[in-house]
């Protein structure tokens, strides 16, 4: 008897724990309701911020089925407000999981972009890994534009942004996580890559069928025809406080990223090479960089020890000796190295230079003040770029 | 024939004793020891080996008797009644914590925004049908938890790991032994899982090499605890205060889950299956003292009313929930130190009557 009220009461369990959540539908919500945002525009509007959001519109796949996308624009006086907004005017559940880009228009670089960038550190709704970048322009403008690389825009833009093998040091990606980490750090600093946008021949229309334009509160009228671009990022910009106050180049991001992060394969130019008593160029394939950026006290004054040793061979080059070009181009010719250690060096060189007027610290300085020679800090603190010493040692080298 | 074998204690304490420190203890710590974080890690997890080597002490000094048989043998059926009430009351407070910042895990990061308080009700009811088992249940899913969680943290680690700059960690000690003990003292109520082998160690069958296993054990599983805070600083290091769930933030930065998808969640659903096992531990020994107390028998009806009252506490304080923790973190520390360490130290008083302890 007790057996039998022991499994009634077992089935009862099971059939309440089924009742509540098969009910619920597991909570998740009907995708005909949920716009699935992929990435991101904030812009600044007036006194507002203009959220501008590229949303994927899944439809039944077939094997010609290609991303259909909306633009929705919105506007509100908090990154929250703005993005509640597009859900009250599309009727759709904005969906931000799969974001994966946040894009700040060029005219929010001029206020502290943490206070906004602060919704989606703190937010569950948004992986905090997602790329953030600033872009030329306005992010809604980058948004809108069509590309012949992907019906999506912003996808186009993450190939560019996330870390592929050959491309890894060409743009200085990061991530809200980092960018956070750096704003309230010691060092209040941090960078972001900017996104130009790069006409290209053909337009919308030319490419891949569907792309629909869905126009909200205050968002332009587009349609076909469109022009496509494609997308660069390798220029820099640097924060201090949240604030825009600087820009690296393209070259420096390149030395800047060799001396953060490993990269497997990159290219790095030289240019006007005197070889054989002629001027060249060449290309320099990467193969392997073992860099450091070291703070060492030499007696009481801070050096900034960089090094450099970067191993690399001959890609091609605007050589035309007959002798030369028969030689197999995994010796790199001491003249190219050499070019390239000057050319890098002052690439460092001219970071160092900017971190000091800007005041961004993109070596962390103050941070390896702070841990390694913790007594010096508060003598050194936010003023070490201005005291230091600076010492650095290249090596361009190929097999020998 | 006891149930338990010494293995199954050992990877009891692998399987259970890391999966409840890694929700919202991280950030607590955090909070007030910063980047000394770990260094109040270590202490807090000093003072259970120390109660553990305390507790064995007493099962060889008792021939390996139950921890009621002992009070009972050494102060009378009335006090050990007591102490077991006491106990009883101590898991209840205990069983709060892991169960609630479990729902709010689950709520805040599973669901995205129609989780109701209905979803996390399958829970207690595990809870309930868990206490309603022998040890020997505890022991056989230990054996079976402890691969799982290591797959998990294994999983976690090898993830994070490449996204870890250790150096946040330096300067070494610079908050001051003040921050560092004040760090620990917020979170012993995460700790003091020493004690439940006071309640396993009549179970336990006796073996040789007793003491050696079971350390080693408390110690892996201490150490993995160790490694977490260490790579939940050096990941968020300035931010590490404000992430509330460390278990889902650690992993994600890796090129690999970037390129790949969130696969770390292998991971994390390893370790919230030890967690729901874990987090039912103290609703079991609570169970368990209640029934010592009121000596009763009907095992289905106490834990039904013990998951019922928890699951009642934490309805009601839906909407006070971090107010609740920081009650229990400031003024419960106390109350927890007394319970997880200096009960056991004093029981090391406790002799028993003309008889020799064994060699363990």
């Amino acid at each position: 008897m007790r057996k039998v009220l022991k499994s009634k009461f077992i089935m009862l369990g099971i059939a309440f724990i089924m009742l509540v959540f098969f009910t619920n539908d597991f909570g998740i919500i009907d995708i005909e309701k949920t716009a699935i945002i992929t990435a991101v525009g904030i812009d600044k509007a007036e006194e507002e911020y203009e959220i501008t959001v590229q949303i994927a519109v899944p439809e039944a796949s077939n094997a010609n089925a290609v991303n259909n996308k909306a633009v929705v624009s919105a506007k509100g006086g908090s990154t929250a407000e703005a993005i509640h907004q597009i859900g009250d005017i599309t009727g759709w559940y904005p969906k931000l999981a799969f974001c994966n880009l946040i894009i700040f228009g060029e005219n929010m670089l001029t206020e502290n972009i943490k206070a906004l960038l602060d919704y989606f550190a703190r937010t569950f709704k948004i992986q905090d890994s997602a790329c953030v970048s600033a872009c030329e322009g306005t992010a809604k403008k980058l948004l809108q534009s069509a590309t012949p690389l992907d019906n999506i825009s912003s996808f186009a833009v993450q190939k560019i942004l996330l870390k592929n093998r050959g491309m890894t040091s060409d743009v200085a990606t990061t991530d809200i996580k980092t960018f956070s980490v750096g704003y309230y750090s010691r060092t209040s600093s941090g960078f972001l890559p900017q996104i130009k946008m790069i006409k290209v021949s053909g337009d919308e229309t030319s490419q891949k069928a569907g792309g629909s334009e869905t126009a909200g509160k205050s968002s332009e009228s587009g349609g076909s025809g469109k022009e496509n671009h494609v997308f660069d990022a390798s220029k820099t910009i640097l924060f201090k406080n949240g604030v825009a106050v600087g820009s690296l180049d393209s070259h420096e991001t390149k030395a800047f990223n060799l001396l953060r992060e490993s990269v497997v394969e990159n290219i790095f130019y030289v240019d006007d090479v005197q070889m054989n008593e002629k001027t060249i160029n060449a290309v320099l394939t990467i193969m392997r960089n073992d860099c450091s950026v070291k703070l060492v006290m030499d007696g009481a004054m801070p050096v900034l020890k960089i090094k450099a040793d970067i191993f690399c061979r001959l890609e091609d080059t605007t050589d035309t000796d007959r002798k030369d070009s028969l030689v197999s181009n995994v010796f790199v010719p001491k003249e190219i190295c050499q070019k390239a250690e000057e050319e890098f060096t002052n690439y460092v060189n001219g970071i160092v230079e900017k971190c000091k007027k800007s005041g961004c610290d993109l070596f962390k300085l103050d941070d390896k003040l702070y841990r390694y020679f913790n007594s010096f800090y508060n003598a050194y603190k936010e003023s070490i770029y201005k005291v230091m010493k600076t010492e650095i040692d290249v090596n361009f080298r190929g097999l020998k | 024939m006891k149930g338990l074998r010494v293995r199954q204690i050992c990877f009891f304490f692998v399987a259970f004793l890391p999966v409840t420190k890694i929700f919202l203890l991280p950030s607590i710590y955090a909070r007030f020891a910063g980047a000394d974080m770990w260094l109040s890690t270590l202490l807090n997890l000093l003072l259970d080996v120390l109660s553990l080597i305390c507790i064995i002490t007493l099962w060889k000094r008792f021939n390996c008797k139950g921890f009621f048989e002992i009070l009972t043998e050494s102060l009378g059926k009335t006090t050990a009644k007591i102490i077991f009430f006491v106990y009883f009351l101590y898991f209840l407070m205990k069983a709060y914590i892991p169960l609630s910042e479990q729902k709010s895990f689950v709520e805040v990061t599973l669901y995205e925004n129609t989780a109701t308080l209905m979803m996390f009700l399958p829970v207690f009811i595990f809870c309930a049908y868990l206490a309603t088992k022998k040890a020997s249940v505890l022991g056989r899913s230990a054996d079976l938890l402890a691969i799982i969680t290591i797959i998990g943290f294994t999983l976690l680690f090898f993830l994070s790991i490449s996204n870890a700059e250790f150096g946040h960690l330096l300067p070494i000690g610079v908050n001051g032994v003040g921050k560092i003990t004040t760090g620990a003292y917020y979170a012993l109520p995460w700790f003091g899982d020493a004690v439940y082998f006071l309640f396993l160690m009549g179970d336990t069958r006796h073996e040789k090499g007793t003491v050696k296993k079971m350390l080693i054990s408390y110690a892996v599983a201490g150490l993995i605890v160790v490694f977490f805070m260490i790579l939940f600083y050096s990941t968020f290091s300035s931010i590490a205060v404000r992430q509330s769930f460390a278990l889902t933030e650690i992993s994600k930065y890796s090129i690999v889950i970037n390129n790949i998808g969130r696969f770390d969640y292998i991971g994390i659903f390893c370790i919230l299956l030890s967690g729901i096992f874990a987090l039912s531990l103290p609703v079991y020994f609570s169970a368990m003292c209640l029934r010592k107390v009121f000596e009763i028998r009907q095992k289905l009806i106490v834990a039904i009313i013990i998951s019922f009252v928890v699951f009642l506490v934490i309805v009601l304080t839906n909407e006070y929930l971090s107010g609740v923790q920081k009650f229990i973190e400031t003024y419960l520390g106390g109350f927890t130190f007394l319970m997880n360490n200096v009960l056991p130290a004093t029981l090391l008083l406790l002799r028993r009557k003309n008889a020799q302890s064994i060699k363990v």
